[in-house]
């Protein structure tokens, strides 16, 4: 088999191969605009050595006329996604000549297509044989070289300028140290081709068209860099995801600490009742001539404020419990209900009244009720927060419990000023709030909860005034 | 000493206002005060007790500060405005140091944390009224020395404020130039007219009814 054959379709199998790598890494991030470029870069190269290979071999003038205006387009193809590609990673490159180059191909290529015979000759006429050093023969197109071939031959000076102008603009920061392996493609691209198209041209020394390996170091070094910074991405990933958890389960354990605090202020009142009946019935019994109604009805306060207590209890018990495998679908109306009831002394403590309204016959969601009521809890005392910071006259917070779309919406809103709409998307991003003292990860977590259960969390101003938050989770139909 | 001034401060019924939004614990703070024979009044809230009449009597408040709507610190700065002079003794749950400090600065005499001992409660229960019982019996004995002295002619009243610092008969006389048995004859009538026994005496009412030697007369 013929050594060139070899090569050329090594090379194209190689540009194949790194145009499929761009395709997966534009399929897994799918926002970044270099990844399809360079994948059309990548593809475009593969047509260059199949296109070299069949003009080395053939001896037919008309039909290397033919290949070499594919071959135009597809090296134009190729330079044009170079040139914007590099842009998208290296943003100190120039703008305008980007648009310049791309212009300049444009031109040539409406030249190629439209002109009679192609940008590199405007007539072939005739082809050579030569001989390879080890005795391969080939074949090379003579002919007019035509007067718009300028056009193509100034990007090929042009975009290693561009590309080291950009490189040095950004010497000091950290997108040229990611980047520098493709400017070195590119330099190293330009002294292969370049040195070639001086040596061909001016009939010092033949040798078979190799653009496609000087194409092959430029796309390697694309296919080098974006895979490198992909990995780095996706390490990035998931050191935030599990930031997010630890902080899921901070603030779990400082929901925890409040909830304590009040529990320990419900339970101090039965506890108090029950000490003081109970001091006070020895007292009576102390007595010469001791009322036994009075210390009937003594007893009995005492065993009814025994029970509160022990409801208080089962209650902190409920809500403590971690979700457990088994407990992964909530009915939302109680799970609400038990919140309010938790909230009702702090709301009613700051003048606020709180209305639940909910829909009979709810279906079951998915999730698992501990983390739904976290994210009420959260919900409820942010509106809170709203109606005490506004020190608004109406204070009321609406939850409104409803069936929707397949699942359920528990909505809470509040009569505070609402928020800014230019804050409000990025509410729920990390770090972004409203509060002087608030770490901004309340909703960032909160969403995640919602949207690990398979809902979504949503906000909106209501046009009679205040914010309103939407929590929709999927029914279970387990 | 001041005979028949402090009569009548027992005749008003000692009594102490529970003020605490639990029924639980109203009921068994109330029962517990019973026990001990201590008269006492319940209220559900700040505002249920503020729109009371004020207690002309002895008394005390034992006032929960954690209560919805008005809080019991929110009720004490209230009723100070409005001349209330009952001795207060709050109650407090675990860890309301900040609001605690905040009522003892404002003047409240005690707190007490839930669940509280019926030791401690009746300690600082019985505390109150006594001080409160004191309060009362100094007002009524102020209000007796000023009545006494509002029976003063103005020459007398000069008479007496001269006395109190404790000049003899004849000086007196030169002070407010008159004769000195003028003087005389003006003594004994402040003497007998404020009850007094001694100089020493009045020296001492006119202290409790606020009045020191050097004074000048406003009224």
């Amino acid at each position: 088999m013929s050594l060139l054959g070899i090569i050329w379709s090594m090379i194209a199998a190689a540009c194949g191969m790194l145009g499929l790598t761009q395709a997966f890494l534009w399929w897994h991030n799918r926002k970044r605009i270099e990844f399809p470029i360079s994948m059309l870069m990548a593809f475009s190269a593969m047509a260059i050595p199949l296109l070299e290979m069949n003009l080395v071999f053939s001896a037919d003038a008309a039909h290397h006329d033919r290949l070499i205006l594919w071959m135009n387009l597809a090296v134009a193809t190729v330079l044009v996604s170079i040139v914007w590609s590099l842009r998208a990673i290296l943003p100190t490159t120039r703008r305008w000549a980007a648009v310049l180059i791309t212009a300049l191909w444009i031109v040539g290529i409406c030249v190629n297509f439209l002109l009679p015979g192609n940008l590199t000759f405007s007539e072939v006429l005739a082809v050579e044989p030569y001989m390879t050093p080890w005795g391969e023969q080939y074949f090379i197109a003579k002919g007019t070289i035509n007067p718009w071939k300028w056009t193509a031959d100034i990007t090929v000076l042009l975009i290693p300028l561009y590309a080291i102008d950009g490189a040095w603009r950004a010497r000091k920061t950290s997108s040229f140290r990611q980047s520098r392996a493709i400017v070195w493609g590119i330099v190293l691209f330009v002294l292969i081709a370049g040195t070639q198209a001086i040596l061909l041209d001016t009939g010092h020394y033949q040798t078979p068209y190799t653009i496609s390996l000087a194409f092959f170091f430029v796309i390697l070094s694309f296919t080098w860099v974006l895979a490198k910074e992909a990995v780095r991405a996706g390490k990035l990933d998931e050191q935030i995801a599990r930031t997010l958890r630890e902080t899921e389960r901070l603030m779990r354990i400082n929901m925890m600490g409040e909830v304590a605090a009040t529990l320990a202020h419900e339970i101090n009142q039965p506890l108090s009742a029950i000490l003081g009946n109970a001091q006070a019935a020895e007292k009576f019994l102390a007595r010469q001539d001791p009322d036994l109604d009075e210390i009937r009805e003594i007893l009995a306060d005492i065993v009814r404020d025994d029970k509160r207590a022990r409801d208080i209890i089962t209650n902190l018990r409920r809500m403590l419990k971690g979700d457990s495998s088994e407990d992964q679908k909530a009915d939302l109306e109680s799970v609400t209900r038990e919140v309010l009831a938790f909230m009702e002394r702090q709301l009613a403590q700051n003048a606020i009244s709180a209305q639940l309204h909910a829909e009979k016959n709810l279906p079951r969601v998915c999730g698992g009720p501990v983390a739904i009521q976290q994210v009420l809890l959260n919900l409820i005392l942010n509106a809170e927060h709203a109606i005490i910071e506004a020190n608004a006259t109406k204070r009321v917070i609406e939850v409104r419990v409803s069936k929707k779309k397949g699942g359920c919406e528990v909505q809470v809103s509040d009569s505070g000023p609402g928020i800014a709409e230019e804050i409000r998307e990025k509410l729920f991003e990390p770090f972004v709030t409203t509060k002087k003292l608030s770490l901004g990860m309340g909703l960032t977590v909160c969403r995640r909860i919602i949207e690990n259960q398979g809902g979504h969390l949503t906000i909106e101003n209501q046009t009679k005034g205040g914010a309103c938050f939407r929590a929709w989770l999927p029914a279970c139909t387990l | 000493m001041f005979s028949g001034l402090a009569t009548g401060v027992h005749a008003v019924t000692e009594t102490v206002f529970i003020i605490d939004n639990d029924h639980s614990v109203r009921r068994s703070l109330s029962r517990l005060l019973r026990s001990e024979g201590i008269r006492n009044e319940c209220f559900e809230s700040a505002q249920a007790y503020e729109d009371r009449d004020l207690h002309n009597g002895v008394g005390c408040v034992l006032l929960d500060i954690n209560m919805p709507g008005m809080s019991g610190i929110e009720l004490q700065a209230r009723l100070l405005e409005r001349g209330h002079n009952l001795p207060v003794v709050f109650l407090t749950g675990h860890g309301d140091v900040s609001s605690s400090v905040t009522a003892l600065k404002r003047g409240a005499l005690d707190y007490l944390t839930k669940p509280v001992d019926e030791a401690d409660l009746l300690r600082a229960v019985r505390h109150a009224l006594k001080l409160h019982r004191r309060v009362l019996a100094d007002a009524r004995v102020r209000n007796a020395i000023r009545a006494r002295i509002d029976a003063l002619t103005p020459r007398e009243r000069e008479v007496m404020l001269q006395l109190i610092t404790g000049m003899p008969n004849k000086l007196v006389a030169d002070r407010l130039q008159i004769a000195t048995k003028t003087a005389k004859v003006h003594r004994a009538h402040v003497m007998q007219k404020m009850g007094m026994r001694s100089v020493a005496e009045l020296v001492h009412a006119c202290h409790l009814a606020g009045i020191e030697p050097g004074a000048e007369f406003d009224r």
